[in-house]
């Protein structure tokens, strides 16, 4: 990563850490004074270094454990939620941000306090690591 | 979650506690938002994943 890279790609941790729902060129732009263009390089770099994924429209897709566009997996802290890629990102966010429930589809709801995730759960992991970035969507 | 697998016709991945899971994203998502983060290679990927006892062929790199 290029000098430039590593400040959009840690402004994109920033934005949505904040609870940004959508984080794109103009968004990074706004306020920082950094020129469109090569903050859309920049984000096709990171993209290609497997650093975040990028929608079709040049949207952040996901820098994981966040995904930049709603999901049916959240973390939630309090009066703040964030959207996850998947269970696991729900857990690594609050991992990142603080005790909170991880929650997905059906109801599911784990409580993490205290570095302890109740109740009991197993997660499912159908793609290997070394496959992960083949389809990123998939996995 | 068999049922799914039957559904779908995918064969059975990895199964972790979600204990396993949060904890292994401690040490997987540290300093991820720092500027100055660096992507683990292969070989410091997998001794994180030993770490949180996660080996084995699915959680092979290299």
């Amino acid at each position: 990563m290029t000098p430039f890279e590593r400040n959009v790609r840690a402004r994109i941790y920033t934005l949505l850490a904040g609870g940004a729902r959508r984080v794109d060129a103009a968004v990074l732009t706004a306020g920082f004074g950094w020129d469109t263009d090569e903050v859309t390089s920049a984000l096709q770099s990171l993209a290609e270094e497997h650093r975040i994924a990028l929608t079709e429209d040049g949207e952040v897709w996901m820098a994981h454990p966040f995904s930049g566009i709603p999901t049916p997996y959240r973390a939630v802290i309090g009066d703040r939620s964030w959207n996850a890629n998947c269970a696991w990102d729900a857990l690594a966010i609050l991992s990142l941000l603080g005790d909170g429930e991880a929650r997905g589809p059906g109801g599911l709801v784990w409580t993490v306090t205290g570095g302890t995730v109740s109740p009991e759960g197993l997660i499912h992991l159908l793609v290997p690591a070394r496959l992960f970035w083949e389809d990123i969507g998939f996995t | 979650m068999q049922a799914w697998l039957d559904e779908t016709g995918h064969g059975r991945g990895y199964t972790a506690s979600t204990q396993t899971m949060y904890e292994l994203s401690q040490d997987w998502y540290a300093g991820r938002m720092e500027v100055g983060w660096e992507p683990p290679t292969s070989e410091e990927a997998e001794a994180i994943f030993r770490r949180h006892r996660l080996a084995g062929e699915f959680w092979r790199l290299g």
